[in-house]
């Protein structure tokens, strides 16, 4: 079966003044339709470019990058984005965040309310859709943030960072609640992160990508049985996968 | 009761102020026998006022109605411009530069220029309003609409917003705050380039007033003006604050610990 997500011989250049900085080198990943794939990497090694690309928010230098067998040369359609920060709009109420993914697209907002509000209430925040964002703490907030990813249900959920800056039991939280709406949607998710922990818990894959330029080292399938609990991170298994991507990054003086 | 008591102390504070001076103002003109065309004692502008209060009123609605049609225009022109200017790089170079070096120039010299062109009516008072308030309107609209932030218009692209979208969906809220802080500053211009007008085209209004009075040394009739126009301008300046309370209830600005108190 052909990738939901293809990327063949990636190269990202960026013009910095005369010098160029090439910010991803020969990237070659297949993604299959519903798969979880955990990118994992350094601050520079270019991860964060690397969604930008798949986001169609940054024209590729050269090779090739499609979703669905289309080239992305544009936002696709039926994609998702959950950014480190949460990007809620502080003039609006929770609701009417969650439905800003409808008034954008130029959609109907009339129908697409009773979903948002679903959405909210299976993330916990029923109670909450007609507070504004600053009422909210950080997690409550990237929990909208989801919800609006999610509204349109997009096939593609991209996540760039989403809990880094969240603490560490709020996290635990999020992860879980990830790991659930994703083995109850099926949906394909590409979700980036600095934490080793975080990646092998929620992903398929862990790709791991090293800088000097972008590229990826090296892709850890995780086979843990699914659904995981938070405490399969204590086991030998799990254990196993951290140390072997820590090593792998060792090699590459990451640490 | 006591709420009450608690919610207007700042008014409190500052009438008792207002109160303090006017009595010391009161005394000292008596006590040192200051001539009246020179210096009226507070009763003496407030007997004035009394003694005419249906021209005086008249006259200042006549200031107010100027000074609004000049301000909105100035807001619905200078909202406009501001939004061209962001969107056009070429408006950029040429409005906005052009703009920018225009605010240098006294625009109160302008007003004679514009009773040439126009004559005495309202429309040279309106006009003369509206091109002192555009600037502060402007220049801070397009800052605000400037202002936004990059992360936000990536998050409004994923979704696929065109450029009209963003423009009301993402940048106008954002750029609110900036300007209703160009807005509190333009109206307060705007009454300044009313009085102006009136000065140079005057056949109503507060300034006319001023003006007719100076001609006979009525001096306790240009304090009763001034006393109107001081009124006019804190009315004015609260409505906008009004608003903006109003409408930028989310904004960090309206709920913020004030800097006296940290």
């Amino acid at each position: 079966m052909a990738d939901f997500l293809s990327i063949d011989g990636l190269h990202k250049v960026y013009q910095s003044g005369r010098k160029p900085i090439t910010a991803l080198q020969d990237v070659n990943l297949g993604v299959a339709r519903g798969e979880f794939v955990s990118i994992v990497g350094p601050s520079g090694c270019g991860k964060s470019t690397l969604m930008r690309c798949i986001a169609g928010l940054e024209p590729i230098t050269s090779g090739r990058l499609a979703l669905d067998g289309v080239p992305i040369t544009e936002p696709p359609d039926n994609m998702g984005v959950v950014f480190q920060r949460d990007l809620l709009l502080e003039w609006r109420s929770i609701l009417d965040n969650v439905l800003a993914a409808a008034e954008f697209h130029g959609l109907e907002r009339a129908r697409h309310a009773s979903r948002a509000r679903e959405l909210l209430a299976l993330f916990g925040l029923a109670d909450f859709m007609d507070r504004y964002p600053r009422e909210l703490s950080g997690g409550m907030r990237q929990r909208v943030s989801i919800c609006r990813a999610l509204l349109l249900d997009p096939q593609l959920l991209l996540m760039d960072e989403p809990f880094g800056a969240l603490d560490p039991f709020t996290r635990d939280a999020l992860n879980a609640e990830l790991q659930r709406t994703w083995m109850a949607t099926g949906k394909t998710v590409i979700f980036i992160t600095h934490s080793i922990t975080e990646a092998v818990y929620l992903g398929g894959r862990v790709v791991m990508m090293a800088r000097g330029p972008g590229r990826i080292a090296d892709i850890l399938p995780i086979e843990l049985e699914r659904p995981r609990g938070l405490d399969v991170r204590e086991t030998r298994e799990f254990a196993a996968y951290v140390s072997r991507i820590k090593e792998t990054f060792r090699e590459l003086g990451a640490y | 009761m006591k709420t009450l008591w608690n919610h207007t102390e700042r008014s409190r504070q500052a009438l008792l102020t207002l109160a303090v001076l006017l009595v010391a103002w009161e005394a000292c003109v008596r006590l040192l026998g200051i001539r009246d065309f020179l210096l009226p004692a507070p009763s003496k502008i407030i007997g004035q006022f009394l003694a005419q209060p249906g021209y005086l009123l008249r006259e200042t609605l006549d200031t107010l109605l100027t000074t609004m049609y000049g301000f909105v225009l100035a807001v619905v022109l200078g909202v406009a411009a501001a939004i061209g200017i962001v969107y056009s790089r070429f408006l950029d170079r040429t409005l906005y530069s052009l703009l920018v070096a225009l605010n240098a120039v006294p625009k109160v010299a302008l007003a004679p220029l514009f009773v040439i062109w126009m004559g005495t009516g309202a429309l040279p008072k309106v006009a003369i309003a509206m091109l002192i308030a555009i600037f502060p309107i402007l220049i801070d609209c397009v800052l605000g609409l400037r202002s936004t932030d990059p992360d936000m218009l990536d998050m409004a692209r994923v979704n696929k917003a065109t450029r009209g979208r963003i423009l009301w969906k993402i940048r106008f809220p954002n750029a609110l705050p900036s300007l209703f802080a160009g807005m509190k500053v333009g109206v307060s211009f705007a009454l300044v380039g009313t009085i102006v007008g009136e000065f140079v085209a005057g056949e109503s209004g507060l300034g006319h007033v001023i003006l007719v009075a100076q001609g006979s040394f009525d001096t306790s009739t240009v304090f009763v003006a001034l006393a109107l126009l001081c009124v006019l301008g804190v009315v004015l300046f609260k409505g906008i604050e009004l608003a903006e309370e109003r409408l930028l209830g989310w904004h960090a600005s309206q709920r913020g610990v004030p800097a006296h108190a940290v």
